[in-house]
């Protein structure tokens, strides 16, 4: 890769800066494409509430529709920002809890301790805590607002699949991470991502228990509640639209427009530009990251080896909540996932970037081989659990 | 409003604009500086931690050896001539004598098994290599912090105000005294990849 940040070795500052301008424009950009979301829940919260005693009140419906938008409104822009500020403050315990980590105690592990001290030395970080996620994956992902008080996560997977020459590459690409703002922007991401999300986690669910009633009766019943939900929406929408063409009053066209388009937006537009957005920020970064650790530990193969046990399929593979899967090392997703490619796609593939890190010098073609073939032995040995013939 | 009240206005807004740069430059640069001594201090700190080891060390030894008088003088010297040893140029030649008394005396403790298979021997040697370990990050981090600075003070428009200020450029803690031209070579072919 051409743009190495080693012909620049200490630029990591200016990246810092640009990280942290990026961070604002993205928040700007998520703030500003969840309204629609928040308005959707309000409205649905108190729409009715509000309805049901300002009609009562009111001497003509009509006039009521106003002081209900407007009181929605309101009650959706306190509950962004106490939802703002909450989710700042706890971003990091989110994702911790979301992903089952435990805290690790400095008894344990101590190869790893060692590892993260000496390497945070060399990063002049300060050490981040240590937290393990129970798991025969191999990943690892960071979370925190600050690098003084950001958490580093492994899985003990990966502790069992590397060397530790490996484990050196993956912290100090973690480190990196953490102290040229990554992570920050990458919590920040996760927890904005999981309100802008919500609606439409909460709707698959509802889809997929629909779908699982009707599991082991033929295809014919899958495609009844698909039919159906389709058709809902296809009325509501129909059924709306026709109200406004109706009526001449432009607050109560507003109403049903909003009544239209904050469902759909919640469900559909939103977390598609949640994700698109997420993409745009995520993908360079990994590059640049790569990079930087080699930097700090002086030794490409290292890191190299390490994707390379961890980039064979189901390695990395762990159960996680889509709206952090940014932050692991390697996507946790399964492979046959949609979203981890195109447009959706978080990480840059890992061919590349092993790709990249070969051309730093240091590995040779076998060595990646060799630790490819680990990797697969790992995957048999502790994931699939063939059985040796 | 007339032509010379423009003037004016124009003349103070550049010397406030150029006020407020200057300003920039010269707080970068106390950062920059600032952030290395850190970084010096940060060496100190590993240095420090290994010749607490060292003492030890030398005891351990001379149980097993204790006719090998030579050596252990050779040790204490060089680390007492390291901890007298002030800035990074004084310092990279102290490390390089203590580096290698250490040598000879691990060469020493290769003739006595008994020693080397000795428990607290081995923790010893352990935390002697973490040691060696974290004072090669710390030489890794304030190497390149003192670079940094010293491109800097050495790049245009900074030259202006670094000159002024009087600000040198920080000497490097090498591993070795022919280390300056090592460091020009790795810069360059880290340039060129």
């Amino acid at each position: 890769m051409e743009q190495s940040s080693t012909d620049a070795p200490i630029l990591i500052y200016d990246r810092i800066d640009s990280n942290r301008r990026k961070t604002r424009w993205l928040l700007a950009g998520f703030v500003l494409a969840s309204v629609p979301i928040f308005l959707f829940i309000a409205h649905d919260i108190t729409g009715i509430v509000a309805m049901s005693i300002f009609m009562q009140a009111a001497s003509s419906p009509e006039s009521a529709i106003a002081p209900i938008i407007g009181i929605s409104t309101g009650i959706a822009v306190l509950l962004l920002g106490v939802a703002t500020e909450l989710l700042y403050r706890y971003s990091s315990r989110l994702v911790l809890r979301l992903t089952g980590a435990r805290p690790l105690d400095s008894v344990e592990e101590p190869t790893l301790v060692r590892i993260v001290e000496n390497l945070c030395i060399g990063a002049g970080l300060p050490q981040p805590q240590l937290a393990i996620v129970e798991s025969r994956a191999t990943n690892i992902y960071s979370t925190g607002l600050e690098p003084d008080k950001a958490t580093l996560v492994v899985t003990s997977g990966l502790l069992e699949a590397l060397d530790r020459r490996e484990l050196e590459g993956v912290v100090a690409q973690e480190l990196s991470q953490i102290g040229n703002g990554d992570v920050r922007l990458g919590t920040v991401l996760a927890t904005v991502m999981t309100i802008m999300l919500l609606p439409y986690l909460i709707g698959a669910r509802v889809i997929k228990a629909l779908f699982r009633a009707n599991r082991g009766r033929g295809i014919g019943c899958l495609l009844f509640p698909l039919l159906f939900f389709v058709a809902m929406i296809a009325v509501s929408v129909g059924f709306g639209l026709y109200l406004i063409l109706d009526t001449s009053d432009p607050t109560e066209r507003l109403f049903l427009m909003l009544a239209i388009f904050l469902p759909l937006y919640a469900l559909f537009i939103g977390p598609a530009i949640a994700y698109m957005l997420r993409s745009a920020v995520s993908r360079e970064r990994e590059f640049l990251a790569d990079a930087d650790a080699v930097l700090l530990t002086r030794y490409p193969p290292g890191l190299a080896q390490a994707l390379a046990k961890i980039a064979v399929p189901g390695n990395a593979a762990i159960a996680t909540q889509p709206s952090i899967s940014h932050l692991w090392i390697v996507d946790p997703r399964k492979p046959k996932s949609t979203t981890r490619t195109g447009l959706f796609a978080t990480h840059p593939p890992i061919r590349e970037r092993i790709e990249a890190l070969s051309r730093m010098g240091g590995s040779t073609p076998e060595m990646l081989a060799a630790a490819e073939a680990a990797g697969h032995l790992y995957r048999d040995t502790f994931i699939n659990k063939k059985s040796k013939h | 409003m007339s032509v010379e009240i423009w003037v004016v206005i124009i003349v103070l807004g550049l010397i406030v604009l150029l006020a407020l740069w200057g300003m920039g430059i010269y707080n970068r640069l106390v950062r920059s500086s600032v952030q290395t001594k850190e970084a010096w201090s940060g060496i100190r700190v590993q240095l420090r931690r290994r010749a607490s080891l060292i003492p030890n060390l030398v005891e351990t030894v001379k149980g097993y050896a204790s006719h090998e008088k030579g050596v252990f003088e050779e040790v204490t010297r060089a680390r007492s001539t390291l901890q007298n040893a002030s800035g990074p140029a004084e310092s990279t030649s102290a490390n390089q004598m203590l580096t290698a008394a250490l040598g000879r005396l691990f060469a020493v403790v290769e003739n006595y098994p008994e020693l080397k298979a000795a428990n607290n021997f081995q923790d010893l040697q352990d935390e002697l290599s973490d040691v060696e370990e974290k004072i090669a990050y710390a030489r890794q981090f304030f190497n390149r912090n003192a670079a940094k600075f010293n491109i800097r003070i050495r790049s245009i428009p900074d030259i202006l105000i670094a000159r002024m200020l009087g600000l040198e450029r920080f000497e490097f803690f090498e591993e070795n005294e022919d280390a300056d031209e090592e460091l020009q070579v790795s810069f360059a072919s880290s340039s060129g990849e």
